[in-house]
C-alpha cells in the first residue's frame, strides 16, 4: 500500500467504519421508503438518487473532518518532490474508494441512480479534499463545506438527473481547485479550531 | 541557482514577516543570520518550499517553486530546527518515500539510517523516538540521493561531538561537489571558515554581505555582528 494511503487509513481507524455509518442513514432512510411504498419507477430513482448522493455526501463529510482533525498538514513533506495536485488526488481517490459500499447499496435501490451518483462522486471527493484543507480556518471545519456543498448538488441531482455528466466534466477544475488550496496552506502557523496534538507532525508532545 | 524574489510573507494579514526578498544564492555554503523572530527560519521555509510566498516567487535552477512543484524540488534538501515527522509512519517508511520520491533505490534509505546510527531503530514509529533521534532522521532523509540545494536550519543544534563531525563532513562535500548549501545556525565557529557569504533578515528585508573577510577574525566578527542584527557596512 501506498505511504499516502497508509498514514491516512492510520489517522483514520475506526473513522472509516463510522463514515459508513453516517452514509448509511440517508440511504436506508431511502431503501425503506422505496420497500415500504408503492412507487413509479421515476419516484424509485429519485430516491435512490437522493439516497445515495446524501449517503457519499454524509460519508465524506464525516471523512473529511477526521482528516482535517487527526492528519494535519505535514509541513516537512511540502519539500519533497511531489505536487500538490499529486497530494490531493490521493486523498480524493481514498475517499472515493471508500464510497464503493455505499454505492453498491444504492445500486439495490436503482442501478441507473447509483451510475449517476458514481458519476458525481469524482467531483464530490475532491471537493471533499480541497474542504481537508481549508478546515482548519474554519469553524465548521471540513464537514461544514462538505455537507453544504454535497448536499446542494444531492438535492440537485436528484431533481435533475442530467446534471451528473456535467459535475464529471468539472472535475478538473475541482482538481485544480483543492491543489491550489493545499499550496495556499500556512502549514506552520498554529490554528487551535480543529487540532489534535495526535496526528500533528509539529506536535512534540504526540502518543 | 536559488533565487528569491520580492518574496513577501505573513503568517497572519497585516503583520508581515518578509517583506519584499531579494536574493540570489550560487553554489557554496551562505549562513542565513539575525537574531531570533527576524524571519531566518521562515525564509528558509519559503525557500524549502514549505510555505508558499504571498506575493514574489522562489525558484531552483530556473523552476519556479509553486508552478513547477516537482522539478524544482527535486534537488532540494530540507533540514528544519524542529523536526516535523508524521507520528503515523517508522522512519523506514519516512525514508522509503523519500526514496520513492527522489527515484532512488531502496538500499539509499538503508544506507542513510546507518550513517545517521538509526539502524536498529528503523522499525520504531516517530511516535517513539526521541527528539534528537528525529532530528537525525530528517538528516537521513537529506541524506539519499545527491541533493544540489541543501537547506539547513541548526543543523548542529543538540547533536553530539561525533554528530556534528559528521555532519560538518557531509557539508564539505557537498560544498566541494559544488552544491548549493544554506544554514541558519547561531553557533557561527563551525561555519565561519566554510561560508562564502552571509546574509541577514532585518525588518523583514534581507541584506547580503558577499564576499566576506578572507581574513579569519574580522570574518567572524561580522558574522557575528550580522547575528546580532546590527546594520554592517
Amino acid at each position: 500500500m501506498r505511504f499516502e494511503a497508509r498514514i491516512a487509513w492510520r489517522a483514520l481507524r475506526w473513522r472509516l467504519l463510522s463514515s459508513w455509518v453516517a452514509g448509511l442513514l440517508p440511504l436506508g432512510a431511502a431503501f425503506l421508503f422505496v420497500r415500504n411504498n408503492e412507487l413509479a419507477p421515476q419516484h424509485v430513482r429519485l430516491a435512490g438518487l437522493l439516497g445515495g448522493a446524501c449517503g457519499v455526501v454524509f460519508a465524506f463529510s464525516d471523512l473529511a473532518e477526521a482528516l482535517g482533525v487527526r492528519r494535519p498538514a505535514w509541513p516537512w513533506a511540502r519539500s519533497l518532490p511531489w505536487s500538490a495536485a499529486h497530494r490531493v488526488r490521493t486523498d480524493a481517490l481514498l475517499l472515493a474508494v471508500h464510497a464503493a459500499p455505499l454505492l453498491l447499496l444504492t445500486a439495490q435501490i436503482d442501478l441507473v441512480a447509483a451510475l449517476a451518483v458514481l458519476t458525481v462522486t469524482p467531483w464530490l471527493a475532491l471537493r471533499a479534499a480541497g474542504a481537508v484543507r481549508r478546515a482548519p480556518e474554519r469553524r465548521s471545519g471540513a464537514s461544514g463545506e462538505v455537507l453544504l456543498e454535497g448536499g446542494l448538488l444531492a438535492a440537485a441531482l436528484a431533481l435533475l438527473p442530467w446534471i451528473a455528466p456535467l459535475a464529471l466534466a468539472a472535475t478538473p477544475w475541482a482538481w485544480r481547485a483543492a491543489a491550489e488550496r493545499e499550496r495556499e496552506q500556512k502549514v506552520s502557523r498554529w490554528l487551535e479550531l480543529h487540532h489534535l496534538a495526535v496526528g500533528d507532525p509539529q506536535s512534540w508532545s504526540s502518543e | 541557482m536559488i533565487r528569491v524574489h520580492r518574496a513577501t510573507f505573513a503568517y497572519r494579514p497585516g503583520e508581515p514577516v518578509l517583506a519584499g526578498i531579494d536574493l540570489e544564492i550560487p553554489g557554496g555554503l551562505t549562513l542565513l543570520l539575525g537574531p531570533n523572530g527576524c524571519g531566518k527560519s521562515t525564509l528558509l521555509k519559503l525557500i524549502a518550499g514549505i510555505e508558499r510566498p504571498d506575493s514574489g516567487l522562489v525558484e531552483i535552477d530556473g523552476h519556479d517553486l509553486w508552478t513547477d512543484e516537482v522539478a524544482a524540488r527535486r534537488g532540494l534538501a530540507y533540514v528544519p530546527e524542529q523536526p516535523d515527522l508524521t507520528p503515523y509512519a517508522t522512519v523506514r517508511e519516512i525514508l522509503g518515500l523519500v526514496c520513492r520520491l527522489r527515484g532512488e533505490p531502496q538500499s539509499a534509505a538503508e544506507e542513510a539510517l546507518e550513517f545517521v546510527g538509526l539502524r536498529d531503530l528503523a522499525h520504531r514509529s516517530v511516535r517513539e523516538l526521541s527528539m534528537g533521534q528525529r532530528r537525525r532522521s530528517v538528516l537521513a532523509a537529506a541524506l539519499i540521493g545527491t541533493p544540489r540545494h541543501v537547506l539547513l536550519d541548526e543543523p548542529l543544534e543538540a547533536m553530539d561531538r561525533g554528530a556534528r563531525d559528521a555532519i560538518l563532513a557531509w557539508i564539505d562535500r557537498l560544498l566541494a561537489a559544488g552544491a548549493t548549501v544554506v544554514a541558519v545556525s547561531h553557533d557561527l565557529a563551525p561555519f565561519a571558515p566554510r561560508a562564502h557569504r552571509a546574509a541577514t533578515v532585518r525588518a523583514g528585508h534581507c541584506r547580503l554581505a558577499d564576499p566576506l573577510p578572507d581574513d579569519p577574525a574580522a570574518r567572524l566578527a561580522l558574522l557575528e555582528h550580522m547575528a546580532r542584527g546590527e546594520p554592517f557596512p
